[in-house]
């Protein structure tokens, strides 16, 4: 027992705190490994990974803000809002394909670009300028479509996108993966990822030292805004078709994905590796109730309780402090 | 300065309950709209509701007079539409032909969309009170949620015509089709299919919306019609849909549980789109599978055409259920003798019904 007496209750707790969504990750994968037949397949894992894709990337764009100190509640918003805008191009205007695509990707970083002006030069408090932003893009979004689905075989051509493979693995995934490895370079080996966290830890400070601040800020709902276009393209491939309301769906997993991955709501703090294992960790919840059988209506309660046990376990560190 | 802050409140007091008086006043005049009657309108009073059995649509067909006193109730005054949310094709179809019916008639209606917010509907009912609102169409989302509001609006004098329900009609008209019509009519087009075409056998996802429970009893129904007719299916389970994403990533899960899965019936056709993306991925063989859908949406009337795996979709009337509730607000208005709850007939649609 030498050896357990030796450690000690605080690091324990750090160690719990500091990983303690994923220690019920792996608890939960290992009990779903156990307990059906297709949990671990290949199959399931890219499935997993296929549905976390979006969420993820878009969770870069919000943990870029967050990182910051404020907070962006149009990113879901700008997914649908960019979604539409690409679908309308190209099915009702007869915009060549990948035109349609980057004029949406452009649109949403012109509505985050609009969000960093909104917080940084009018001093619009981020949750109310988002707010409000994610409230004009819906208003736009439902007023072009009339509640009308737009679909049309030109977007077939943009099938692969989410439904693509690259050897074995699935497009969408390679995607996701590619987007963490650029953006953890960046938040780890580059000045820009240095002052994000620098103003994020004391923005006056940053200022005072010469960092332009104001602008840093703009660049990252601009950044924000860009991601969740991508989004918004991305989800379009994976349906086949665009509405007005397809983006409400993402605005709780991705806030949740950020703080459960924890990024520090006060800015300054976190990692970003975490995000896409905070992602990836929502979707198998629900990947695994559905494998277990467990009744639709039983579903919320045991991803409540999971993502209470797992936040609990952050709460911890944090009193251990 | 205390008194001037007293005098201030005693002010705003006084104006907060002139305004208040003021629909409750108009609501109680009906003299003076009936002196400006045109000679042949009939004068205004309390409709008389038929409680017993169900009306049609054509008992809702107003006449002239009655169309002519409805506007004079409503000078300078609105219908307020309360949608369940403008995202959906069914939905928006009902509140925009509501809106063009009172359009046609003269009358001024402003829709609101409450984004399948429940509560939002509440602020909704009592803001369209304050704007002096003589009547309110509304898809009510949650009946018990905006109950004591559109009681409020009721004694207020607001006539209340509900469609996509009926329990909330107070003081007016439930205009709908039954969730239960829709649930069954869904699985018996599967039913049909499953017999004639797998033998009776099947394994069926069932694609739900637990958020909505007027949407549970359609889910329910479908199960129930459609293992009443083909008894020998197996019911994989139970999904999460309502939305395309949602009835794509449930099946892209349940097939890894169940990859059996051939046959798909969604309380709506937007899930079932999803579903039907998540079974082409899988390889899915159109020929031994079956998707079925409801409200009827043009997606979904093509995809039917197609003949592919999306075989078939109820039709949810919606455009007629929109100049329904308008109908229903000028009866109400005219003070006529009026079914209190009226049935939408619903209609099977498959590639031999196609309209």
């Amino acid at each position: 027992m030498k050896w357990f007496q030796g450690i000690n209750r605080k690091r324990i707790l750090d160690i719990l705190g500091e990983n303690g969504f994923i220690f019920i990750f792996l608890i939960w994968a290992i009990y779903l490994s156990f307990t059906t037949d297709s949990f671990l397949t290949s199959q399931n894992i890219f499935t997993v990974l296929r549905q976390a894709a979006i969420v993820s990337i878009v969770g870069i764009g919000e943990m870029l803000v967050m990182l910051l100190g404020g907070m962006d509640v149009s990113l879901a918003a700008i997914l649908g809002f960019s979604g539409v805008f690409s679908a309308g191009l190209m099915v009702n205007h007869g915009w060549p394909v990948w035109l349609a695509l980057l004029a949406g990707i452009a649109m949403g970083g012109l509505a985050g670009a609009i969000n960093g002006f909104l917080v940084t030069k009018v001093k619009i408090n981020a949750v109310i300028a988002t707010l409000g932003m994610m409230n004009v893009l819906n208003g736009i979004a439902y007023t072009y479509t009339g509640g009308v689905t737009i679909y049309g075989h030109q977007m077939d051509s943009i099938d692969f996108l989410s439904r693509g493979y690259m050897g074995p693995i699935p497009v969408p995934v390679i995607i996701m993966f590619v987007f963490y490895v650029v953006f953890y370079l960046i938040f780890n080996h580059t000045l820009f990822g240095a002052w994000i966290y620098a103003i994020g830890n004391n923005e006056k400070a940053s200022w005072l030292a010469g960092i332009r601040v104001d602008r840093m800020k703009i660049l990252a709902f601009t950044v924000g805004g860009l991601l969740a276009g991508i989004g918004g393209v991305l989800q379009i491939s994976r349906q086949g078709s665009a509405t007005a309301g397809m983006g409400d769906e993402f605005l709780f997993p991705i806030l949740t994905a950020v703080i459960l991955g924890g990024i520090s709501p006060s800015g300054g703090k976190g990692r970003i590796q975490n995000t896409l294992i905070a992602s990836i960790f929502l979707v198998a919840i629900t990947n695994g109730m559905v494998l277990l059988g467990i009744s639709i209506y039983t579903q919320r309660i045991v991803s409540g309780l999971i993502l209470i046990i797992a936040l609990s376990l952050d709460q911890l560190r944090q009193r251990s402090r | 300065m205390k008194k001037l802050v007293v005098l201030l409140i005693f002010a705003l007091l006084l104006a907060a309950c002139g305004q208040a008086a003021t629909p409750a006043a108009e609501s109680e005049a009906p003299e003076t709209t009936t002196e400006a009657a045109a000679p042949e309108a009939v004068a205004p009073s309390a409709p008389t509701l038929i409680t017993e059995g169900l009306g049609t649509a054509e008992d809702l067909v107003p006449t002239e007079a009655e169309i002519e006193v409805a506007r004079q109730q409503l000078e300078g005054s609105l219908i307020g539409i309360i949608a369940c949310t403008m995202g959906t094709e069914y939905h928006s179809t009902v509140a925009n032909a509501a809106a063009a019916r009172a359009e046609a008639l003269g009358f001024t209606a402003e829709i609101f969309d409450p984004q399948q917010q429940a509560e939002s509907q509440i602020s909704a009912i009592e803001n369209f009170v304050s704007a002096g609102a003589r009547v309110i169409v509304i898809c009510v989302l949650d009946p018990a949620v905006v109950a004591s509001a559109l009681q409020e609006a009721a004694d207020a004098g607001v006539f209340i015509v509900q469609y996509a329900g009926r329990e909330s009609a107070i003081n007016g008209i439930g205009i709908s089709i039954e969730d239960s019509d829709l649930g069954c009519a869904a699985g018996q087009i599967a039913s049909n299919i499953i017999n004639t075409e797998l033998g009776g056998e099947a394994t069926v996802a069932i694609l739900d919306y637990p958020d909505l429970p007027n949407v549970v009893v359609r889910a329910d129904n479908i199960e129930s019609c459609l293992t009443d007719g083909s008894p020998d299916v197996v019911i994989a389970g139970r999904f999460l849909g309502g939305t395309t994403d949602n009835g794509l990533t449930s099946m892209e899960t349940a097939l890894q549980a169940t990859p059996g899965i051939n046959v798909v019936v969604s309380i709506n056709d937007a899930g079932a789109y999803g579903a039907m993306t998540a079974l082409e991925a899988a390889g899915a063989d159109p020929a031994t599978t079956v998707i079925v859908g409801i409200d009827a949406e043009t997606q979904a009337l093509d995809l039917i055409a197609e003949g592919g795996m999306y075989r078939g979709t109820v039709d949810t009337a919606p455009a007629v259920t929109g100049e329904m509730t308008i109908n229903a607000a000028v009866k109400l208005l005219a003070g006529a003798t009026v079914f209190q709850n009226i049935r939408v007939p619903v209609a099977q649609i498959t590639i031999d019904t196609l309209p």
